[in-house]
Parts: C-alpha cells; sequence; structure tokens
C-alpha cells in the first residue's frame, strides 16, 4: 500500500523519495557540465551572493513595510501639519512631548497588562485543553487502528484532525457567530479567553500528538511494560521530555493571542480593551492618530521582544515529520497511557459548535434575507469584492513565497524571516490608510495587500521554512553540479514547491472571504462579505448573517481547493 | 518517468527553464491578465484632470451613519432618486455609529456629512471648516427624535424617572451604549450628568452598574441585543417601537415616558470646506427636506422628520405625547467632553 494514497494530507510532503530524486538531478546537471574556469566561477559567486543579499533585504523591507509607514509618518506629522494637511492632521504639536503626554493618559499599562493576562490565560487554558484533546486523538487513533483496516482508520484520524483544526482554519467570522449564538453572555476578558483557547487548542493538540510520537514512542512503550499508571508517566515523563516543547507552543500561542484583534474587537466589549483594541479606538473612535501611532511603537516593542523568543519555539516544531513512525507508535500498547477518552469532548466542541451555528436559524435566515430586498442588491458586489480580495491575496502570497524560495534565506536573514512577527491587523490597515488615501477599488486593494503582509510571515514560519530547509541540500548538489540560480529555482525547488503553495495560496485566499476586522480599519464602506456578515452579527440579525457566513465559507472552501488544484497540476505537470 | 539517459544534451548557457506546460501558460495569462486589468484601472483613475481629487464631478460622498447607509435604511432609496433627478451619483460612506462621523472624516473625505447632532455640531466646526451658502446655517437639520428606553410589554413595569433605574427590579437588565463611540450613548451621559450634576451624576453612574447588562459600542449593537431578549431596556429612540409596529406587526414594544422630560436629538448635515463637488453637495441636503424625501426618512430610518405634516396619517401618530428635556448646562458639557469621558472610562462600567 502506498502510504501517500491513504493520507489527505493539508500539507503534503512533497520531499519523497529522496535518493532516487538526487540521482535524477545528478544525472541531468551532470550532462549539462560544468565548464566555468575559476576566476568566472568566483565572481560570478560574489556577484550572486550580492544579489542575493540585496534581494532578500528587499523583501525584509517589504514585509516591514508597516513599521516603517507609521515610523515614517510620525516623523513626518509636524512637517504635514505645518505644511497645512488639514484635512488629514488638524492639530500643531511638538511631537516629543506630545507622545509621552498621550501615553500617560490613555491608561497604557493597564491595557498592556490586560492584554498580556488574557494572552496568558488563553495560552493557558489552550495548552491544558490541548493536551487533553491531544489524549483523545491518540486514543481514536489506536482504537479505530484496533477495529478496522488501516486505510480507512487513517481517514478517519484526519478527518478528526482536520475537524479539530477548523477553528484554525476556517475565518475566525465562523468561531464568533457560533459564540454569540450558543454563549450569548460570554464577553470581557472571560469572553475573549474562551474564544481564543476555542481556536488554538486543536493546534495544540496535533502537535502534541506529534511531539509524543516524536519523543516519547519507545519510552511510552516500555513505562507501560513496566506498569506505569497514566498521571505519574504524564507527570515523570511526558511533562519532564516536553517541558520546553510545551512551553515553546504554549508562547507561540501567548504571541498568537497578544497581537489578537478580531476576538477581543467583537467579544470584549468596553471591560476587554487591549492593546491591538486600544490602536483602533484612538484611530477610529477617537479620531488621534498621534496616540494611536504612540500605542502601535509600545506594541511594537513588545512584538520586537516577543519576536526574539519566537524563532527557537516554531522551528523546533515546524521541523518534525512524524508520519514517519505513526502506525507503529498508535498501534502499540504503551499509547493507553497517553490516550483519554474524554479529550475529544474538549477537541471536538469548537468544531462542533461551528458547524452547528451554521445549520442553526438558517432557514429563518434565508427567509429574513429574501424578505429583506435591499441586501440582494448590495450582495453581488459584496461577493465580487470578496472574489477580488480573496484572488489578489492568493496571488500576492504566492508571488513572495516563491520570492522567499528564489532567494533562499540563510543563517542571520533565515533567523529574520522566523523571527518576525507579522504587525497588527489595526497597525497594518493604519499604515496603508497613511499611504494610500484613495477609496473604492483601492480599499480592496489595500485589503489584499494588508492581509498579505500578514499572513506571509506565518506561512513561512508554518511551513514554507521547513520546505526550503529540506531542498537546500539539492539546490547546493544542482550548483556544485553547474545549474545556475534560475534551472535549480524552476527544476529543482519549485516543481516540488507548486503543491504546498498551492495550498498556502488556498488558505490566504479562504482567510480573505472571511475577514472583517482589517477590512473594517481601511475600508470606507462594506466592500466585503465579512464585512457585511459582522455588520448583521454587530446589530445582531444573527440568523440573516448566518446566510453570509453560508455564502463566505462556500466562496472560501472553493477558492482554497481552486488553488490547492492549480499548485496540484503545476506541481505534476513541471518536468524535470 | 522521463528517461533522463537518453535525453537529448542541452547547450551551456541555454537555460533549461520550466517549460510552458498547459497548467503554466494558463496560470500565467491568468496573471498577465489580472495585471493588465488593474493596470487599466488605474490609469483610467489615476489620469484625473482634476489632478488626484477623490471624487468625479457626477458624484458625490456622504459620510453618514450605517443605519441611514445600509441596504435596510433609507439612504440607498435616496440616492436613487437623487442620481435619477440630478444625474449625480451619491456613493455613501459608512461611519459605523453617527458618534464616529468626525473621526471619520479625517481619513475619508467627503462632500456631505449626514448624521451630526447638537454635540458633535459643535466639535465638528472645532475641528473643521464648512460651507455656507448665503444666509443659510452652516447645517441644514433633517430629522429628530426624542430619546428614551424602550421595552417590552409584560417583562416589566417601564421606569418613569432616572432614579426608577436604580431599583432591584432593572438588575442586569439595562444595555447602554457607549459615549465614546455612539451618539445616543453619549445623550444619556450629558442627560444624567445635567440632570444630577457633575459629581452626583457620576456616583448615579456608579450607582447604577448593577441595572446594567452591557455597554455596546453602537446604537445598532446595543438595539441588536434588546432585540434578541438578552436585555429587557434599551435606550434608543422614541420611534424605534414604530419599526416593531409596522415591520413585524408587534404591537409589545413601548417607549418609556420620563416625567422629568426626555432629550431629542436632531440630525443635521453640512457641507465640509474639503468638498469637491460642493454645489451638488448643498443640492444633495436641501433635496433631504422635500416632503417625499422626509417622507423616505421618516419610514426607513424611523426618525420624526422636520418638515410638518408628514407624520400625519402614519403609524408614528400613536406615539404617546413626552415632555422635552430642557438642558441646563449644555455649553459646560460640550466644553469638557472629553475629560468627562475620560472619567467615565474609569467608572469601568
Amino acid at each position: 500500500m502506498n502510504p501517500k494514497d491513504s493520507r489527505p494530507n493539508l500539507f503534503p510532503d512533497p520531499i519523497e523519495d529522496r535518493e532516487s530524486l538526487a540521482q535524477k538531478l545528478t544525472r541531468k546537471f551532470r550532462r549539462l557540465g560544468s565548464a566555468h574556469s575559476p576566476s568566472i566561477c568566483l565572481s560570478t559567486h560574489l556577484n550572486t551572493r550580492l544579489t542575493t543579499h540585496l534581494s532578500i533585504a528587499l523583501l525584509a523591507l517589504l514585509l516591514l513595510m508597516p513599521f516603517i509607514i507609521l515610523i515614517f509618518s510620525t516623523l513626518l506629522m509636524p512637517v504635514a501639519n505645518y505644511l497645512g494637511s488639514e484635512a488629514y492632521f488638524s492639530r500643531t504639536f511638538d511631537l516629543l512631548s506630545q507622545i509621552v503626554r498621550r501615553l500617560g493618559t490613555v491608561g497604557l499599562e493597564s491595557v498592556f497588562l490586560f492584554t498580556a493576562v488574557q494572552a496568558f490565560l488563553s495560552a493557558a487554558v489552550a495548552m491544558v485543553l490541548g493536551i487533553l484533546g491531544a489524549y483523545g486523538l491518540i486514543f481514536a487513533q489506536g482504537f479505530l487502528l484496533e477495529r478496522v483496516a488501516a486505510r480507512k482508520a487513517n481517514w478517519v484520524t484526519h478527518g478528526l484532525e482536520a475537524a479539530a483544526l477548523l477553528p484554525n482554519f476556517a475565518p475566525v467570522l465562523l468561531l464568533i457567530l457560533a459564540v454569540m449564538k450558543f454563549l450569548p453572555r460570554v464577553e470581557g476578558i472571560w469572553g475573549i479567553v474562551i474564544l481564543h483557547s476555542m481556536l488554538n487548542l486543536g493546534l495544540v493538540a496535533v502537535s502534541v500528538v506529534r511531539l509524543i510520537q516524536l519523543r516519547l514512542g519507545r519510552l511510552t512503550e516500555l513505562a507501560f511494560v513496566e506498569g506505569a499508571g497514566k498521571w505519574s508517566y504524564f507527570r515523570r515523563a511526558v511533562l519532564p521530555t516536553l517541558k520546553n516543547d510545551f512551553l515553546s507552543l504554549g508562547f507561540f500561542v501567548f504571541t498568537i493571542c497578544f497581537s489578537s484583534f478580531a476576538i477581543p474587537l467583537v467579544i470584549g466589549g468596553s471591560r476587554g480593551v487591549t492593546v491591538e483594541v486600544l490602536i483602533y479606538r484612538a484611530m477610529r473612535v477617537d479620531g488621534d492618530l498621534v496616540s494611536a501611532l504612540a500605542i502601535a511603537f509600545c506594541q511594537m516593542l513588545s512584538l520586537a521582544v516577543l519576536a526574539l523568543v519566537l524563532p527557537r519555539s516554531t522551528a523546533a516544531i515546524s521541523r518534525s515529520n512524524p508520519n514517519s513512525s505513526a502506525g507503529l507508535f498508535f498501534r502499540s500498547t504503551g499509547r493507553h497511557l497517553v490516550s483519554a477518552p474524554f479529550g475529544l469532548l474538549f477537541l471536538l466542541l469548537p468544531p462542533f459548535l461551528i458547524l452547528a451555528s451554521l445549520f442553526d436559524g438558517v432557514i429563518q435566515g434565508v427567509q429574513d434575507f429574501i424578505r429583506l430586498r435591499p441586501l440582494h442588491e448590495e450582495l453581488l458586489s459584496q461577493c465580487l469584492g470578496s472574489l477580488f480580495v480573496g484572488g489578489l491575496t492568493a496571488f500576492l502570497v504566492s508571488a513572495l513565497l516563491m520570492a522567499l524560495a528564489w532567494v533562499q534565506p540563510e543563517a542571520g536573514w533565515r533567523k529574520f524571516f522566523l523571527g518576525y512577527a507579522a504587525p497588527s491587523s489595526v497597525l497594518t490597515g493604519l499604515s496603508l490608510l497613511i499611504m494610500w488615501r484613495a477609496t473604492g477599488f483601492a480599499s480592496l486593494v489595500k485589503i489584499s495587500i494588508a492581509l498579505t503582509l500578514i499572513f506571509t510571515p506565518a506561512f513561512y514560519r508554518m511551513q514554507w521554512d521547513s520546505l526550503l530547509l529540506g531542498l537546500a541540500d539539492q539546490g547546493r548538489i544542482a550548483g556544485t553540479l553547474g545549474a545556475t540560480r534560475s534551472m535549480i529555482f524552476w527544476d529543482v525547488t519549485m516543481p516540488q514547491l507548486f503543491a504546498p503553495l498551492g495550498t498556502l495560496a488556498g488558505l490566504a485566499s479562504l482567510w480573505s472571504w472571511g475577514d472583517f476586522a482589517l477590512s473594517s480599519v481601511i475600508a470606507e464602506r462594506q466592500l466585503t462579505l465579512g464585512m457585511a456578515a459582522q455588520s448583521l452579527m454587530d446589530s445582531y440579525r444573527l440568523d440573516v448573517a448566518t446566510v453570509y457566513v453560508w455564502i463566505i465559507a462556500s466562496g472560501g472552501v472553493i477558492s482554497y481547493v481552486f488553488f490547492k488544484g492549480v499548485g496540484r497540476v503545476l506541481g505534476s505537470q513541471s518536468e524535470l | 518517468m522521463p528517461d533522463l539517459k537518453n535525453a537529448p544534451e542541452k547547450k551551456l548557457g541555454k537555460k533549461s527553464g520550466f517549460k510552458g506546460t498547459t497548467g503554466v501558460r494558463v496560470f500565467g495569462l491568468a496573471l498577465a491578465f489580472l495585471g493588465l486589468g488593474v493596470f487599466v484601472y488605474f490609469l483610467s483613475h489615476a489620469a484625473d484632470p482634476q489632478g488626484g481629487s477623490w471624487s468625479t464631478p457626477r458624484e458625490i460622498k456622504v459620510l453618514t451613519y450605517s443605519a441611514f447607509s445600509n441596504a435596510l435604511g433609507p439612504g440607498p432609496e435616496i440616492a436613487k432618486l437623487f442620481d435619477q433627478e440630478f444625474g449625480v451619483k451619491v456613493i455613501f460612506q459608512d461611519a459605523g455609529d453617527a458618534g464616529l462621523l468626525l473621526q471619520k472624516l479625517t481619513l475619508f473625505p467627503s462632500d456631505v456629512v449626514m448624521g451630526l447632532d447638537q454635540f458633535s455640531k459643535i466639535h465638528a466646526t472645532d475641528r473643521f471648516k464648512w460651507r455656507r451658502w448665503g444666509q443659510d446655517p452652516e447645517f441644514t437639520a433633517f430629522d429628530k427624535a426624542a430619546l428614551t428606553f424602550v421595552y417590552r410589554e409584560g417583562e416589566l413595569k417601564p421606569p418613569t424617572t432616572l432614579e426608577d433605574l436604580l431599583d432591584k427590579r432593572f438588575n442586569e437588565t439595562v444595555v447602554l451604549e457607549d459615549p465614546g463611540s455612539s451618539s445616543p450613548g453619549l445623550q444619556f451621559f450629558f442627560w444624567v450628568l445635567d440632570s444630577q450634576g457633575i459629581d452626583n451624576g457620576f456616583a448615579y453612574l456608579s450607582n447604577l452598574k448593577s441595572s446594567i447588562r452591557a455597554i455596546s459600542p453602537s446604537w445598532s449593537s446595543a438595539y441588536g441585543l434588546f432585540t434578541k431578549k438578552q436585555a429587557k431596556l434599551a435606550f434608543s429612540y422614541i420611534t424605534s417601537p414604530v419599526y416593531h409596529w409596522v415591520e413585524e406587526k408587534n404591537s409589545n414594544y413601548e417607549p418609556a415616558i420620563f416625567t422629568e422630560g426626555m432629550p431629542v436629538q436632531v440630525e443635521y448635515a453640512g457641507v465640509p470646506q474639503i468638498c469637491e463637488n460642493c454645489e451638488s453637495a448643498h443640492q444633495f441636503i436641501q433635496f433631504l427636506l422635500r416632503p417625499d424625501i422626509q417622507k423616505i426618512i421618516m419610514n426607513k430610518n424611523y426618525m420624526l422628520p422636520v418638515v410638518a405634516d408628514i407624520v400625519k396619517g402614519s403609524a408614528f401618530e400613536k406615539l404617546p405625547d413626552f415632555k422635552e428635556y430642557e438642558w441646563k448646562n449644555l455649553p459646560y458639557l460640550i466644553e469638557h467632553r472629553d475629560e468627562l469621558l475620560n472619567r467615565w472610562r474609569g467608572l469601568n462600567l
């Protein structure tokens, strides 16, 4: 049986059959020959290195664009004011004293404390429930392997993993709608913590399963034979062995929750103001751009501090490849020490709520939608808006990831890209608003650019870096055999990256369909379905909002499948 | 599997490259088409004889609150009629709540601003310059309504004074709006401070905490919470129950009548100095005062018209009579708005 056929993997491992691939490449590039003289080789090498560094620097600058715009706009604001751009900056000020004074009045320290506390609680709850969920997953996998054929068992377990990851991959709008429908009194800090936990516990569970397989496979078997109990095994083996990984994973979730915007904006209420919401309020509610920029600076600094810790955390997890020993581990008797059926309850509750909310009130929603004729006229333009944003975001993300594959960042540059945490939605939206004032169609383009700047660093950390790392050796071999950079890129790298690139582009498109938080910062009116759905949810027309969410989910899934398919086709069509 | 051993040799320096398979050609064509489309669009919009203006001569940008401009409000119908009569397209820009109009104007310049009330009108003149035509005022009223608490009959006995709201029967039943982001919210906030005095007013608001179910950022959010029965009282307009009487045929919704008087919010429209199509903007504001347009505003915005005799024969005639609240210290409240709002935030309601 070909394992590949039985694994509907979201991120198919393109690096298969490495030895034979290396042999093929060797044969090809040897035929091409390498007849350059040493001096030509050296000058070509130096030119290539310079070009590479310049290219990487340009890419880095592109990703840092929101920060650069914010810094320059803050420095240039007095100048703009002096020149009389009254429509945008209506007051004169001394920059430094104003910023310091504003920082003193906005209660920044309490907001930062609140943001850190909610992020810590969210990470802690997600980790605890995620570990329980991992135990539930291991139980399910073992249970199925004992009773059904391995192929069916794999399908079901991968389905369970996909369900667990649904809150992460589906637009956050779906989770918010689910909570508003079934947990309406949830708000404030506990509302934010509950939503963040539901969002991340699936990711934690799947990561913990991988870690247990990789690190504890044999030890689990041994402990079971020796008669260890579940709790003592957890306390004496799982926790000590995986302590650093748990900390890293928890920290990763912490950084996601720290810079979260959509959930605190909708669920936080007046008592749940995070730094992101404070920036948004300063900008949109108080009309105080100076305060918004000042708070944004403080957040940039805190994100930079977090980013220093981040590379060590996610790189370790992203490099893990659990599939090689999966079957052995789940068939072993030792797995009983790390399995718990009730863990499945926690794992499947968030996706269940999401799916239930999609069906709850949908008929009433359709009836209300049909009755409210004015909504019909705007629906088409909003659909086209979402389609455009989804498509353009997927295209731009693909272009940036391909550019990163071309330059292949190494050493310091790689650390930068791994550690770079994308600016928050509010910061990115604010920077694009300052840079480009046009509205209408331009707003859709700005939304796409902003989403690209947010998604690309996350995708790089999530998958792209480990893929490039895996292909680096092949590129070096091809280079020593005389292949040019272009040949390496088109003949070695991209044929193996088209498929995952399509998947990531599809994800970008799916998330773009459901975006409303960033869009509401940039757009002057409801240009997309996400914004329209959020507006309906805001006025508690939840049934009609459900109809819009269905359209968003359908459009997003179709986009995802389309780009994933394009990636697969391009990957299979390319020739070596 | 390609036969690499017997494959023809390739010359050095010539790129073997990535051949243009069908998929790649389609992908490349799609990219090229998209790029061309974007380029053509920007060409057509960049070549603007007005040198980078944000609206064309045959359109005006109207900044207003979402309840007016969204598909369910009066905006789209009014825009259509204006376009038919004057050949000028109206593009609505959504500020969210009326309390955010001036902030939004900073980011999105507009020809007309609609939805300013008596408080924000004063801030508007401080922050921006506004156009005048002859002896006409800078701002023109286009609708109005008193503000009160709306409730459902049978759920509770309605309050008749502000002090009533402190009663235990209203525990966790009231939804208010944030005065920082919502104009009805600011109306309530100033009403309390004006009627009770500043310090007593803040003491009252602290005591009101037990009655508050939620503070929402906007009127639509607060009223939505109320209609979903997550709250039993919502601070809204005296005209809000008319929506339920007419659209839902539900007569359970009633406005509470306060014996001490209720504040009346008047909504205004103005043309900022930064307007591009100022004449069309002025024409639009005059258009809003026509009796047929006032009727549309009344029936879709659920606010009372400023023109006489429009209400006759409508469901709005059934609204109870009320006493209008007389402001005592309004100039002081408006002048110290920011510090009062900071003090409100300190209450942590």
